[in-house]
């Protein structure tokens, strides 16, 4: 019964990670249906970025540099606010001029960016692991994390942190989507671009503003996950980048709560799965592909997702 | 573009009239532009002529290396080119025939029974056939979940399986004997004959690209081929035409996955061993690029893709830089992607299909003409 409480809370932590990735993926397929591969690349450099900004120096292209040393909660913010123009140049250059080529184009080229940003950093960062600096709020003198048990059952603050912070995040995010003049701009854009364009609605702005936020929600989870796995590596982003998007298809494409949902589910159902079934924690990383397969033959929209799948 | 199952290139009035015509006119269809043509007899005769020449075998291994990437380019461009859906896990297929070929010979006959491998050798030619059909049902069964959604979502579904095939590998150690991979795959023989020296090996490589380009284009301009260009273009006007869609595009996995599986087998047999290091994703992304590169949806591009890119990066391989930066190579096959994408989606060679579609509204009909007519060589 311990055990799998905890599987439980290890699962929900990991969930909140996917399901902050997810947001970009749901937000900016919702709109202009693209699969953007690099997510989970800016994912990773979230987490690099962070790690740089902490840091009192660090090597970068095989050179020491000096860096400012700042508190971690400084530092994801600049991570967030540096990937997130990252995430909007990207857009620009990458996908608006294919906007009404065919879908293939798009897709090609969002893997491309995807290889590229995964090379790019390891030619910075090298190819090995870059330690994360402990965080001193949640990290006792002798370099443990802090943390309480609840039963038998052990929970970091650290961990209490990333799931406050994902709730939050979550919930403004709603909020912005559901209340604001933006958000609404957001929501007609999702629906049909031609028509609100025809609205007064400027839908590149709108484009912009969602690989923004996505951008930045994918690199506040990536300070996160260096957090919780003490570490950053140029190809981290790859796995749970691919989970982030099925996270984003199990809730329903194009919805923001359904995004939680599904990063939340997928969390679990993995650290349940890698420790009760036979050799799972070898096959891991398949459980997502098999949820894939089972929610795309069964219910292609999604738990949340109200939209019949579409077509063509 | 009224006709789609018309080649929009092929009414050029004097038709190229040289007795090779008949090959390149079996290995790429009668719509190929002349030069294309050109190009191609050109490379298939260095391909005979090169190996005695240069007499090296770090050279006669490249040209090796190059085939077998004609091959696995060539089947990727069905799905990616042909079909307009986007594989990203291709070299799973690939992992399979080989695994397949591997495992029978070593792990069953040699471990489980005991014989002498060496009196199977009829198995080898055997696989080909089977270690292709295998990847091919494995290319049905991946491809099917998808069917209901739109294509996108086999980009993900392929990733994820190629990934996950390489897990196994991994992990499943009775089977694959896991990360130290399987070793003492024979060469392959033929009645006696066996495959033993370099050169050798490549030319049965090289017959064995002929054979699948061959069959490639064959199929791409049947009625098979149309059918898929047409949901390329257009799935719902497709559909509405009266093809089968789902059908149509589980043949188009299918018969990508079985070229990739068939090479896999000769990969198997050529090195004599495999690992799954051999099968990792970056391979997939490469096999991409070489389609890309070349153009998506025309028989010579992945040809040219694979000659100039695999041929490239051998010879960036003795630069110091390169060696001490292998991150290189992920950044030009990046960038390369996506400038291709946006400057030139049709890649070196071109598609004219492809360029109808990528560029739609931005040429007026005879301004299109014109272009058909210079392509082409006149």
């Amino acid at each position: 019964m311990n055990e799998f409480a905890q599987q439980l809370v290890n699962g929900l932590m990991i969930g909140c990670l996917y399901a902050l990735i997810a947001v970009g993926y749901t937000m900016v397929y919702g709109i202009i249906e693209l699969i953007n591969f690099a997510f989970g690349e800016l994912f990773m450099f979230g987490a690099f970025i962070t790690i740089m900004m902490m840091s009192e120096s660090i090597s970068l292209f095989g050179a020491t540099v000096g860096m400012p040393g700042l508190n971690f909660f400084v530092a994801i913010l600049i991570a967030m606010a540096v990937v997130a123009v990252m995430g909007v140049v990207i857009e620009r250059l990458a996908y608006r001029p294919l906007r009404n080529a065919p879908r293939l184009a798009a897709l090609i080229s969002a893997i491309g960016v995807s290889i590229l940003l995964q090379n790019v950093a390891q030619s910075i960062f090298g190819s090995q692991q870059v330690k994360f600096p402990d965080i001193p709020m949640f990290t006792t003198a002798a370099g443990a994390p802090k943390a309480f048990t609840v039963g038998n059952v052990e929970i970091t603050y650290f961990m209490v942190f990333v799931v406050v912070v994902t709730v939050i995040t979550m919930l403004l995010l709603n909020v912005y989507v559901k209340r604001t003049r933006m958000g609404r701009a957001m929501r007609a854009s999702a629906q049909d671009k031609n028509t609100s364009a025809l609205m007064g609605v400027n839908v590149n702005k709108v484009i912009a503003l969602t690989f923004l936020i996505g951008s930045a929600m994918g690199a506040l989870a990536g300070g996160l996950y260096g957090g919780v796995y003490h570490a950053a590596w140029p190809l981290m982003g790859f796995n749970p980048g691919l989970k982030a998007f099925i996270a984003a298809v199990l809730g329903g494409i194009g919805n923001i709560p359904g995004a939680f949902l599904g990063g939340l589910l997928l969390g679990v159902i993995e650290a349940l799965g890698s420790a009760y079934l036979p050799m799972g924690s070898q096959y891991r990383d398949a459980f997502a592909f098999v949820i894939l397969i089972l929610i795309l033959s069964f219910r292609p929209s999604g738990l949340l997702g109200s939209t019949v799948s579409q077509k063509a | 573009m009224s006709d789609p199952t018309r080649n929009d290139d092929a009414a050029g009035p004097e038709r190229p009239q040289t007795r090779l015509n008949p090959i390149a006119s079996a290995l790429t269809g009668d719509g190929t532009p002349r030069w294309q043509r050109a190009l191609l007899l050109g490379l298939l005769a260095l391909a005979i002529v090169l190996p005695f020449l240069v007499g090296s075998n770090r050279w006669i291994t490249l040209m090796t290396v190059v085939v077998i990437y004609i091959v696995l380019a060539s089947g990727l461009n069905i799905v990616v080119g042909f079909t307009g859906l986007l594989d990203l896990g291709y070299v799973a297929f690939y992992a399979i025939g080989a695994y397949y070929t591997a495992i029978i010979f070593n792990q069953v006959l040699k471990v489980r029974f005991g014989v002498d491998i060496d009196d199977y050798w009829w198995l080898t030619w055997v696989n080909f056939l089977v270690g292709g059909l295998m990847a091919a049902v494995a290319g049905v069964l991946i491809g099917y979940p998808t069917l209901r959604v739109r294509g996108d979502y086999l980009a993900i579904m392929t990733l994820g399986f190629g990934e996950i095939i390489r897990i196994v590998a991994n992990n499943w150690v009775g089977l694959t004997r896991g990360p130290s991979g399987i070793t003492g795959i024979p060469k392959p023989a033929l009645f006696g004959y066996e495959f033993s020296t370099q050169l050798s090996l490549y030319f049965l490589g090289l017959a064995i690209a002929l054979v699948s380009l061959w069959a490639i284009s064959r199929i791409v301009r049947s009625r098979i081929g149309r059918a898929w260009t047409a949901i390329r273009e257009d799935e719902i006007a497709a559909e509405a035409m009266g093809i089968h869609t789902s059908r149509y595009k589980l043949l188009s996995y299918a018969t990508g996955a079985f070229f990739a599986g068939a090479m896999g087998v000769f990969f198997g047999h050529y090195l004599n061993y495999i690992s799954p290091s051999s099968f990792m994703l970056m391979e997939s992304f490469l096999i991409l690029s070489l389609v890309v590169l070349g153009g998506m949806g025309n028989i010579a591009g992945p040809v040219l893709g694979a000659t100039i890119w695999i041929g490239l990066q051998e010879w960036l391989r003795d630069f110091t830089f390169v060696q001490t930066h292998p991150e290189t190579r992920g950044i030009a096959m990046g960038l390369v992607l996506v400038l291709l994408m946006v400057f030139r989606p049709q890649g070196l060679l071109g598609s004219l299909r492809v360029k109808l579609e990528m560029r739609p509204g931005s040429k007026s009909e005879a301004e299109h003409e014109r272009q058909v007519w210079s392509d082409a060589g006149h």
